[in-house]
């Protein structure tokens, strides 16, 4: 397989000056936006955003707007694609979620987990996720009466988004309304 | 917030010559392989791996384990940062799962689906089920990639389903 390079060049570039992409697709809760001004304050810029050149010469931003809005005065480092419309619409689409078809080696993770130590609670919020998503310390977790709020102790589950109540009444996971 | 620049340099490394973190709690299904080889082949290295420098002077993989392991023998973009080894085990953690807590704008991304086209395979299926996830009717793709409507959408099923709005969701 002959792979063609398309990085051009790594460049530092003012956050506010790059143009977001009028096609992207994905938002920012706030969960995310705590968890990674923790790891830019732990941490700081280890990678790079992706942008390519547009004709007159400004950049479009393909990966890298949650970044960019977080931090628009600083100067952040930059990868400029030679990419054309149509492979930059294909890149959007797909970066995020050809990382997230990844699965999980658990006791790799877990170990990680125990390893690191963070002082955000953004990320402290997202370590604690991903464990339990993983379905790591059940056995600490079960002891625990308050674990899943009061809602999830009445056999109650809310809808995040128009805050309905209705009862999860079996282990298969669906829902029946209340 | 002052931000500190971790990046050190862009190099081009020969990918097999780059050390995979024991530390590396990803793993790669056949679905992501063949979905990373048809963007790397329609679109090529559109992005840099990332890696630290070990003190014999190795670059030591913090992201792009999937991408080195398909293209050994190529020379690939690496971003080379200046990280501890606590550090990059925090990046390694992180980098993921940051990414994958952005939520979904339903009719941006039915707009891209509709425009772009891919000739892979396993890119057209994973399309087909971002589609299918975000609520979004893709029955021209799906006859396009396989003739039959054969698509595993169990990965992506959320816990809950809300009666009330239809917003799926995951815990409590």
């Amino acid at each position: 397989m002959n792979i063609r390079d398309r990085v051009k060049e790594l460049r530092r570039v003012r956050a506010a000056d790059l143009a977001p992409n009028p096609k992207n697709w994905r938002t920012h809760p706030k969960a995310q936006q705590d968890a990674l001004r923790g790891i830019l304050a732990e941490v700081g810029y280890a990678d790079a955003l992706l942008a390519r050149e547009l004709p007159d010469g400004s950049l479009m931003l393909v990966d890298g707007h949650l970044r960019a809005e977080t931090t628009p005065e600083q100067e952040v480092p930059v990868l400029v694609l030679d990419v054309n419309e149509a492979e930059a619409d294909k890149l959007l689409l797909s970066l995020d979620p050809l990382a997230a078809l990844a699965e999980t080696n658990a006791t790799a993770l877990d170990a990680l987990l125990r390893e690191v130590d963070t002082g955000s609670e953004g990320l402290q919020q997202m370590y604690a996720d991903m464990a339990a998503d993983a379905k790591l310390y059940v056995e600490q977790e079960a002891g625990k009466a308050d674990i899943d709020g009061p809602a999830a102790k009445d056999g109650l589950v809310t809808c995040p988004r128009c805050g309905h109540a209705w009862k999860n009444n079996n282990s298969e996971g669906k829902d029946e309304d209340t | 917030m002052r931000i500190r620049d971790r990046v050190v340099a862009l190099e081009r490394v020969r990918a097999a010559d780059l050390v995979p973190n024991p530390k590396n709690w990803r793993v790669h299904p056949e679905k992501q392989k063949a979905a990373i080889k048809g963007i790397l082949a329609e679109v090529g290295y559109a992005d840099a791996v990332l890696a630290r420098r070990l003190p014999d002077g190795r670059l030591m993989l913090v992201d792009g384990h999937l991408r080195a392991e398909t293209t050994p023998e190529q020379h690939v973009p690496v971003l080379v940062l200046d990280v501890n080894e606590a550090e990059a085990d925090k990046l390694l953690l992180s980098l993921d799962p940051l990414s994958a807590m952005a939520d979904t704008d339903t009719a941006a991304l039915k707009q891209l689906l509709e425009s772009v086209e891919a000739a892979s395979e396993a890119l057209t299926e994973m399309f087909v089920e971002m589609g299918d996830a975000a609520g979004i009717y893709k029955q021209q793709k799906t006859d396009a990639a396989t003739g039959s409507r054969e698509v595993d959408v169990s990965a992506m099923e959320m816990e809950h389903c809300c009666p009330e709005c239809g917003f799926q969701f995951d815990g409590k």
